[in-house]
């Protein structure tokens, strides 16, 4: 076997080493640049340490935007799309895995088109719609378009058939509701499917730029990408100011790398082990 | 089987649902069990109707007044739309610049496939040997997936930049002086990927490890004890073993180059010369930027087809593709 | 363009407490029937620019207590940028702001579409924005089917840029004043080679001077009905072909970056480039970066057949769907900031050009015009001024350019066979 081969592991490690540093230079020099005067990364040299600590670029940063609101609204209303991906997909999910009922197929294939509908494509009419009903530049209209998630339903569809149908039957021979199966059979069982689709959908709408830049037009209802998009916008003579843009990258970048850390766990289970078929 | 990749190998998934009507228990009359039916179809479908609802209103209704607007002339703000017929879509047939970005759509998704799919295999095999540090390694890897697309975006910028980029100022070193990376169209686009393959690397290879934890174990031994060495083992029961993340990877990757915008839109705005422009790329371009609805909604549908077909391809090849059990 | 520190800090200052003090007058309307008017105000000019317009604005609203601006920025407005699209779908939205700064060629869209308030009578009866208070030309763009739409913000022209000590070491007196003197200039200019070579010139591949490129050949970029693109005539693709040519010989260099304009303003200051095209509203960042490493200037953009140059920047309008009696009070904002006082303080903020003959000739921008020399050539440049074709696909049009000046400068495709494929490109979306 592989693992048992001393070359082989030691190239292994090698190959691991140097993609992980591939992996970490950006980063660095994401953060070197971020610690930097502006004026120094002109310079034609090659720095690999900060000309100086300039740790008051993060509170200039902070401070060319505001990011405090920035940040509630991020948090806001992806926890909000969230709660609602959540609540409708376990149901739908529990319709698909436990209830056999007639035009399952055609749903079930309806749901995995939607998967592959991107924003990009519909955005115009969805734009129009929450216009006619002024939701546009508030919350609602930026968590309604995405309170169904099609990727959602399958994962958790998947993990709610790794559950042992018996247990299910055997609830139901009692007569228990499917309010009661789902509630203290389903759910208990899938937690870490749960928590996997909560942590990888947060991720995934705080870093979507497209329909927040397109549904926000107050500095009171921008999200964090917005803000992030704006230190490219130039002019006849703005230059951008790099050093801010990446110390406002760095902080953009904590609160989802903090999620992730805590997270990582339950996420990489959460793929690898709830798809047990019986 | 199985394992991740089954959330989304949809052609399985199609498969069970019939099986999940025989749950339904019980032996009765042939009315009360047609009634038992007609609660149980009710009973379903209430179940699925707030995510379908959902879904209907916000991706299948605009879907269907996209397919409307791509018949029409409109600016947004001119009074309404006017019927043009097929205009729109002849004007894409001859529209350089529509075909520059389906060009680059498929060149971006395949080399994003060809790149990203045995890059990422490789890195699981040597996650998968056991070795210390293997968590770190996996933590590192998979950390550039959280990050949002445009603060990467921005990172990468400014290495590429010219006169004060890193990977400029390495070249450097070494007498080489280095190219305009984003604003010369041979590179930009080959450029965009390199930053997106840095972004969805760990991503493939988290799947890549759920696949091969789930190839028992027993069975690789089995393989050893019959003498198979390492390259065998991996060409024989390895590979064929994770076909299924395989084909579930080649789909996530192509539905990922067929939505590319992000990145496009903070690092090139689609340049230089249309060089990094994708197909959604083209669709905001026309829609936001030029503001002619109908091309933009013509070129949406084009998007919508290509990955139907893509939904179709996988429903329908994925079952005989793929080795299950 | 970064002033001193103090001030941006400041305005954020400032800026903060308008947001807080808009929250609070807003929440007071329900107890006071004396509130302040509350008007929206969206603007496209980000950095230190907006941090600009936050501190004038808040100057303002603590002058006028009966009106409450707020003031959001929405992106850059160059180019059918985001505030451009902000704009569109707000209207569409039926939630547009009461004023906006509006791009000058984004100024025919909306206009031809009737989203914005008709200012002619306005104007008339002001102290100081009558339309004849205004610097001839400065008023071609705003003007659509008699009435004016526009009231001149933050306007600029495309100018040279030239490093004169270079100019000096070369042996040439004056700068350029016409294409056949920049070719032969930039020839002379040139030297050195490697990482230390030094380019006579440097185009700004960007359809703002592409404008002044077709004009000054004698070209039309639209045809007088403006159902058709016209540029790719000879005449059109005169200046072009010169700039190519320049390129093709090793006398100039061009970016085509997604930062072109930016890489363009720093390589003259770093001395890379002897001349280049810039918009006035770059001279103080060349301030910055430049310091005493030499002397430079700016020049009138050259002429060839004739002399003619496309307004840039923004003018303030009010959107027709702003309610009646919002109207005064919005117009009273714009009044305040186009008044002389204002005007010269924002050109000495910004770098842009004044708009009104009064703020020319007052005795703080004189004092301003003799201790920054460069803007003398931009000025006296305005009277050139051609207004672009009032197509309401014109964006349409100058999104195609810029890929096809990209082409030309980037792929190095002939002039003459990038800009008929352009030409190709944009008839068929304008039949469309």
């Amino acid at each position: 076997m592989v693992s048992q081969n001393r070359v082989g592991r030691l190239a292994a490690h090698i190959a691991l080493l140097f993609l992980a540093l591939m992996i970490l230079l950006p980063i660095y020099f994401t953060v070197i640049s971020a610690l930097s005067s502006n004026a120094s990364l002109f310079g034609d040299a090659l720095h690999l340490w900060p000309n100086g600590w300039h740790w008051s670029n993060f509170i200039d940063a902070w401070t060319s935007q505001p990011f405090g609101t920035y940040f509630f609204n991020s948090f806001l209303s992806n926890g909000l799309i969230v709660a609602a991906q959540i609540v409708t997909s376990t149901l739908a999910a529990y319709g698909f895995s436990f209830v056999g009922f007639r035009g399952a197929r055609v749903a079930f294939f309806l749901t995995l088109l939607g998967m592959m509908v991107p924003t990009q494509a519909i955005f115009i009419p969805v734009y129009l719609m929450l216009a006619q009903v002024h939701l546009i530049n508030t919350y609602a209209g930026l968590v309604l378009p995405f309170v169904g998630s099609a990727f959602g339903v399958f994962l958790l569809r998947q993990a709610f058939l790794a559950i042992p149908k018996e247990l299910i039957a055997a609830a139901k021979v009692d007569g228990a509701s499917h309010a009661r199966i789902l509630w203290s059979i389903v759910l208990p069982n899938a937690k870490a499917a749960l928590v996997t689709l909560a942590l990888l959908n947060f991720v995934f709408h705080y870093d979507s730029l497209f329909w927040p830049l397109i549904a926000t037009n107050s500095t009171g209802m921008r999200t964090i990408p917005v803000a992030l998009s704006y230190f490219m916008n130039q002019e006849a003579g703005g230059g951008p100011e790099w050093n801010l843009m990446m110390a406002a990258d760095i902080l953009a970048v904590i609160p989802v790398l903090i999620l992730f850390a805590l997270g990582q766990k339950l996420i990489v289970r959460g793929l690898t082990s709830y798809g047990v078929k019986g | 089987m199985t394992q991740t990749e089954q959330t989304i190998v949809q052609s399985n998934a199609l498969d069970e649902l019939r099986t999940a009507r025989h749950l339904a228990p019980g032996r009765a009359s042939r009315r009360a069990r047609r009634m038992r039916l007609l609660i149980t179809d009710a009973t379903g479908w209430l179940f699925i109707l707030p995510s379908l609802l959902a879904l209907t209103v916000f991706l299948f209704v605009p879907a269907g007044y996209v397919f409307f607007l791509s018949f029409q002339r409109w600016n947004l703000i001119s009074a309404n739309p006017q019927y043009v017929g097929l205009h729109n879509y002849l004007h894409l047939l001859n529209a350089p610049d529509f075909q520059q970005s389906i060009i680059n759509t498929f060149w971006f998704g395949f080399f994003m496939i060809i790149i990203l799919l045995p890059l990422g295999l490789l890195l699981a095999v040597l996650l998968d040997m056991g070795l210390k540090g293997t968590k770190i390694y996996r933590t590192i890897l998979f950390a550039p997936y959280v990050v949002p697309l445009v603060a990467s975006g921005l990172a990468f910028s400014l290495m590429y930049n010219q006169s004060f980029g890193l990977i400029d100022q390495v070249l450097a070193l070494f007498h080489i002086s280095g190219p305009d990376w984003l604003g010369t169209s041979t590179l930009a686009l080959p450029s965009v990927l390199a930053m997106t393959i840095w972004q969805y690397l760990g991503y493939y290879v988290i799947i890549f490890l759920a696949g091969l934890q789930n190839v028992a174990h027993a069975l690789r031994e089995a393989a050893a004890v019959d003498g198979a060495n390492a390259r065998q083992t991996f060409w024989h029961v390895i590979l064929p073993s994770i076909t299924p993340s395989l084909f579930f990877a080649f789909i996530i990757c192509t539905i990922q180059a067929f939505q590319t915008f992000d990145q496009v839109y903070v690092m090139t705005q689609g340049g230089p010369a249309e060089a990094t422009s994708t197909l959604v790329y083209y669709i905001y371009e026309q829609g936001f930027q030029m503001y002619n609805i109908g091309t933009a909604s013509a070129a949406s549908i084009v998007l919508l087809l290509f990955l139907a077909l893509l939904t179709w391809f996988q429903v329908s090849l994925g079952r005989r593709w793929v080795v299950y059990d | 363009m970064k002033k001193t520190n103090l001030i941006p800090a400041v305005a954020t200052v400032l800026s903060l407490t308008t947001v807080l003090g808009s929250s609070v007058a807003m929440a007071s309307t329900t107890h006071h029937t004396s509130a302040p008017v509350q008007i929206s105000f969206w603007y496209g000019i980000g950095g230190a620019l907006s941090q600009d317009v936050q501190m004038l604005v808040s100057q303002f609203n603590k002058t006028h207590p009966g009106i409450h601006v707020t003031a959001t920025y929405e992106g850059s407005y160059s180019g059918g940028g985001p505030e451009q699209q902000k704009l569109l779908a707000a209207i569409r939205a039926g939630d547009a702001p009461d004023l906006a700064q509006m791009e000058v060629h984004s100024m025919p869209v909306f206009a031809l579409a009737g989203r914005l308030l008709s200012l002619t009578d306005y104007m008339k009866s002001s102290p100081h924005d009558k339309p004849s208070d205004f610097i001839t030309g400065m008023l071609e763009s705003t003007e659509f089917g008699g009435q004016y739409y526009g009231v001149p913000f933050n306007r600029s022209v495309p100018v040279v840029y030239y490093n004169e000590t270079m100019f000096k070491k070369a042996g040439i007196a004056n700068p350029p004043s016409t294409w056949q003197e920049l070719m032969a200039d930039a020839k002379k200019l040139t030297h050195g080679s490697g990482d230390s070579k030094v380019y006579g010139f440097e185009p700004l591949v960007d359809w703002w001077p592409f404008e002044a490129s077709v004009w000054s050949g004698g070209g039309h970029i639209m045809s007088a009905n403006r159902s058709q693109a016209t540029f790719a005539t000879s005449a059109g693709e005169q200046v072009l072909s010169m700039e190519q040519q320049l390129v093709k010989q090793g006398y100039a260099k061009v970016q085509t970056g997604p930062n072109y304009w930016t890489d363009t303003t720093e390589s003259f200051a770093a001395g890379q480039t002897a001349m280049d095209i810039d918009s006035p509203g770059s001279a103080e960042e060349v301030v910055k970066a430049v310091g005493n490493k030499f002397d430079w200037n700016t020049a009138m953009f050259p002429a060839d057949v004739t002399r003619a140059v496309p307004p840039g920047g923004a003018d303030a309008v009010i959107m027709a769907s702003t309610p009646v009696n919002l109207r005064p009070a919005a117009w009273t904002f714009i009044q305040w900031w186009t008044d002389p006082a204002q005007s010269a303080r924002w050109s000495e903020l910004t770098g842009y050009v004044p708009v009104a003959k009064g703020a020319l000739n007052s005795p703080g921008f004189q004092a301003f015009v003799k201790a920054h020399p460069y803007m003398k050539a931009a000025i006296a440049e305005l009277k050139y001024q051609h207004a672009s074709p009032a197509s309401a696909q014109y964006l349409t049009l100058l999104q195609y350019v810029q890929q096809g000046l990209q082409s030309a400068f980037d792929l190095g495709k002939p002039v003459s066979q990038a800009m008929q494929q352009t030409q190709q490109q944009v008839n068929s979306s304008l039949s469309n």
